[in-house]
């Protein structure tokens, strides 16, 4: 059990983690796919997380090995695709891709109110080991 | 001789089941014609104090009441219920944050049909909330005078995901020499043109306005559901 460190500045290092939260219902959905799959054992869990969900990357790979012991899918290994944030410029009149966290053209510098990508949350496939048992099936 | 390993496609949200829930609950809200506004801030940033004044305002004219998620102790619940509306605490323990079915385990014995607006109080936390839809018809976040006009660029998922920036502690602008331009730039950069309403619980600035703002809210809402 994790226990919220005091709020700090930085919200990267010293905020309260929810990421704990997002691998634990990562690991009830993959469990839930896997209910007619027998008993094989989970190698990879490949997940896809934009950079603009609210989600970091490293605090959820930490998060997913405290998570994941006595789970169907103990042992795994978590593979994160990180999206960048992708936005429409009204003025360059084509998709640009943001280099920070921040709505703006980094061509032109015109505001760009429409996140295209970079809110994603998903969880795209897990790679299953036929010869070796899962050790909690 | 090792076989290839077995690609099982999932494709599915993270977080399906809390969307599905949170759904589930704006249609619930809808149904019983009851408005409901969440509000997000970092510790210390006026939350309670507005909420409060909100409370004493809106309770003149409308039936009102409220969810409180805190991490342990009931201090901000106690504080709230002081404006004469039912007020029930989600005690979060660890969690950081609400989910949706911690809002919908703690309507249990309320009549929403009865209600008229219904204020969620998020874990005072600018990261965390961020993600979770609560099934809320606004979502507002907070940021006062003195924490910062760059809070904004620090927390983009956050002011993002809201509806509403409110700045609070108006009335200490001039002492902390708060910039509110910079502040309104630094909101567009993360949220391009997003409402900004400034205000003070204290004293009274902006707070009309602010009402105002919730009951016009609300008529959209039920005419829009009903």
């Amino acid at each position: 059990m994790l226990t919220p460190p005091e709020v700090g500045e930085d919200p990267r290092i010293s905020q309260p983690m929810h990421e704990l939260s997002i691998a634990n219902a990562i690991i009830d959905q993959v469990t839930e796919a896997l209910r007619d799959e027998g008993d094989a054992a989970v190698s990879v869990v490949r997940v896809r997380i934009g950079a603009w969900s609210g989600v970091v990357a490293e605090a959820l790979d930490f998060a997913w090995t405290a998570a994941t012991p006595g789970s169907r899918v103990e042992g795994s290994q978590l593979e994160i695709e990180k999206i960048p944030g992708a936005a429409w410029c009204p003025r360059c009149q084509k998709e640009v891709e943001l280099e920070d966290l921040v709505l703006r053209c980094p061509v032109c510098g015109e505001s760009t109110p429409r996140l295209l990508r970079g809110m994603e949350m998903q969880i795209l496939n897990v790679e299953l080991n036929d010869e070796q048992q899962a050790a909690h099936p | 001789m090792s076989s290839k390993p077995r690609i099982l496609e999932v494709r599915t949200q993270i977080l399906k089941k809390n969307d599905e829930l949170a759904r589930a609950l704006r249609q619930r809200f809808d149904e019983a014609g009851v408005y409901v506004v969440s509000l997000v801030s970092s510790p210390g940033s006026g939350k309670t104090q507005l909420l409060r004044q909100t409370l004493i305002e809106l309770a003149k004219q409308f039936r009102v009441a409220v969810l409180v998620g805190d991490l342990r102790t009931d201090n901000d619940a106690k504080r709230l219920a002081e404006a004469g509306v039912p007020v029930r605490q989600i005690e979060t323990g660890t969690m950081c944050h609400l989910e949706a079915d911690m809002v919908e385990r703690h309507l249990d014995q309320w009549n929403l049909s009865e209600l008229d607006f219904l204020f969620i109080e998020n874990v005072g936390n600018l990261v965390c909330p961020a993600t979770y839809d609560l099934g809320e018809h606004l979502r507002l976040v907070l940021v006062s005078t003195t924490e910062g006009e760059d809070k904004p660029l620090k927390y983009p998922t956050i002011f993002n995901t809201a509806d509403i920036a409110v700045v609070t502690k108006m009335d200490l602008a001039e002492a902390v020499e708060f910039d509110a331009d910079k502040l309104r730039r630094s909101v567009q950069d993360v949220r391009p043109g997003m409402e900004m309403i400034e205000l003070s619980a204290k004293s009274g600035q902006g707070m009309a306005a602010w009402i105002s703002r919730l009951i016009a809210g609300r008529e959209a809402a039920v005419s829009s559901a009903g």
